[in-house]
């Protein structure tokens, strides 16, 4: 190849890797996946999970671009009752043991507006895994002590945990759980 | 709420209570009949039971809970369809690779996320001997009348219960099943006093116990001594045939079956309530 060829190549390829997607590291401290569910036509039970892990990839100009994977350990689910998180993690819900991750992968990303994204990815959860498209908040970015960069975004949505393969005790504790999602990154 | 879990916990009696009517259980010379149609009831109350409970089975299950319908019935038919027809040595073996395949059914998913190889390895050779000779000496010593029965139904209680204290209710009410199913066999069994009503079917609840405690230990944190305990109660049955008891009337060899094994079962349940994190509502 000419020099000149291989120069103008190296030309073309620059602007698209000044335009990659900025990587962050999801910072478990300030993350969380909470759930609620309705308590017997009730009242809504909150839980999360404690421990999340994963990567998002943002490009504000090329929101195509972007992606996100996070992985939560079923292990860590909280509601701040040891006997019942006995139960909720075992096989009569989210069964731990068996299904020690659950998993989100994005696979296509689409700019809503300035502040919103819609993603639409892969939810594993209790061995099933179901595409589910959610509105996605940028909830803003920021410095963090270090001077290093640091981005956060949001999400809500409904699953039917029948879908999913946890079916006890529907409908004493409805089928449809909310999850919200709250994402801080850490600028690789 | 309630009703429904009436429903389930009635349903198997009910199952079984229309299996021996149909085939007039009561009468002398059904004890053909009664071969293939009690192994039938257990399974058939079993899974009509986990289907109240879990829906419509999944093929391929999505977890190890989802096999134990499956299982059930492969059980019923090994009871009903070769049983009769192997050598007591052929079926002693048939014991022990049907308990090997349960457990393995079981527990593989746990295999490198949980138990290293060599674990995995002891668990199932732990567990396979442990129900595989329970089920042989089940099955070969089920005693006539409603001895046997009466033990299946206090050794499934004591496994619900336990079940149910360590986390896992759903579990505790697939348990219930087996109790459920065997209270009809206990009112035949005081009619046909001289006739072995569980032919194959002490087999096949027993497995189906020892399946429910596997799963227990495997994946809900049954303390593996509560395991052991509530997987050797059914063998409450021996008790009664110990020579010297053999002068006494039937109810009596009965009730020392069933003093056993609630000796057996309360232990374990002592042990289970122990080690539950809280009895406290939530």
């Amino acid at each position: 190849m000419s020099r000149f060829a291989l120069t103008a190549l190296l030309a073309l390829a620059l602007p698209v890797a000044a335009r990659a997607a900025d990587t962050y590291a999801i910072d478990q401290v300030h993350s969380a996946l909470i759930f609620k569910a309705h308590h017997l036509g009730a009242a809504w039970v909150y839980g999360m999970f404690t421990e999340l892990s994963g990567s998002i990839a943002y490009d504000a100009a090329n929101p195509a671009a972007s992606s996100i994977e996070l992985t939560a350990k079923t292990d860590s689910l909280t509601t701040h009752n040891s006997q019942r998180d006995t139960h909720l993690k075992s096989p009569d819900f989210f069964n731990a043991k068996q299904f020690p991750k659950i998993t989100f992968k994005s696979k296509s990303v689409t700019k809503v507006d300035d502040k919103t994204l819609s993603v639409t990815g892969d939810l594993t959860l209790h061995g099933v895994t179901k595409a589910v498209t959610a509105k996605v908040t940028h909830t803003g970015t920021g410095k963090d002590p270090t001077g290093a960069q640091i981005i956060g975004f949001e999400t809500s949505f409904p699953v039917k945990r029948s879908d999913y393969g946890i079916t006890y005790w529907i409908p004493q504790i409805d089928d449809e759980v909310q999850l919200i999602i709250s994402l801080e990154g850490n600028k690789k | 709420m309630v009703i429904v879990g009436l429903i389930i916990a009635l349903l198997p009696a009910v199952i079984c209570a229309v299996v021996l009517a149909a085939i007039r259980a009561w009468r002398p010379g059904c004890e053909t009949c009664l071969r293939w149609a009690v192994p039938f009831a257990v399974a058939a109350g079993f899974v009509a039971a986990q289907t109240m409970i879990d829906g419509v089975p999944r093929v391929p299950p999505i977890e190890a809970s989802g096999w134990f319908s499956i299982v059930t019935m492969v059980l019923a038919v090994l009871a009903i369809a070769i049983r009769p027809r192997v050598s007591s040595t052929v079926w002693g073996l048939v014991c022990l690779l049907a308990a090997l395949a349960i457990v393995i059914v079981i527990v593989h998913p746990l295999v490198g996320e949980f138990w290293s190889w060599p674990e995995a390895i002891g668990w199932v050779i732990g567990m396979t001997a442990v129900a595989g000779s329970g089920a042989w000496l089940v099955d070969r010593r089920a005693s006539p009348g409603p001895g046997a029965p009466a033990v299946l139904l206090i050794a499934a209680t004591g496994v619900a219960v336990g079940l149910a204290l360590c986390g896992s209710a759903r579990y505790g009410q697939l348990a219930g099943a087996i109790a459920s199913v065997m209270a009809p066999l206990i009112l035949l069994g005081l009619i046909r006093r001289d006739t072995r009503l569980l032919d194959g079917a002490a087999w096949v609840a027993y497995l189906v116990l020892a399946m429910l405690v596997v799963a227990g230990v495997a994946y809900v944190d049954v303390p593996v001594f509560v395991g052991l305990l509530v997987a050797v109660a059914p063998l409450g049955m021996l008790a009664g045939d110990v020579p010297r008891l053999a002068p006494l009337a039937f109810w009596k060899r009965d009730s020392v079956r069933v003093v056993v094994t609630i000796a057996i079962v309360s232990l374990a349940l002592a042990v289970a309530a122990a080690a539950a994190t809280s009895s406290a509502p939530y």
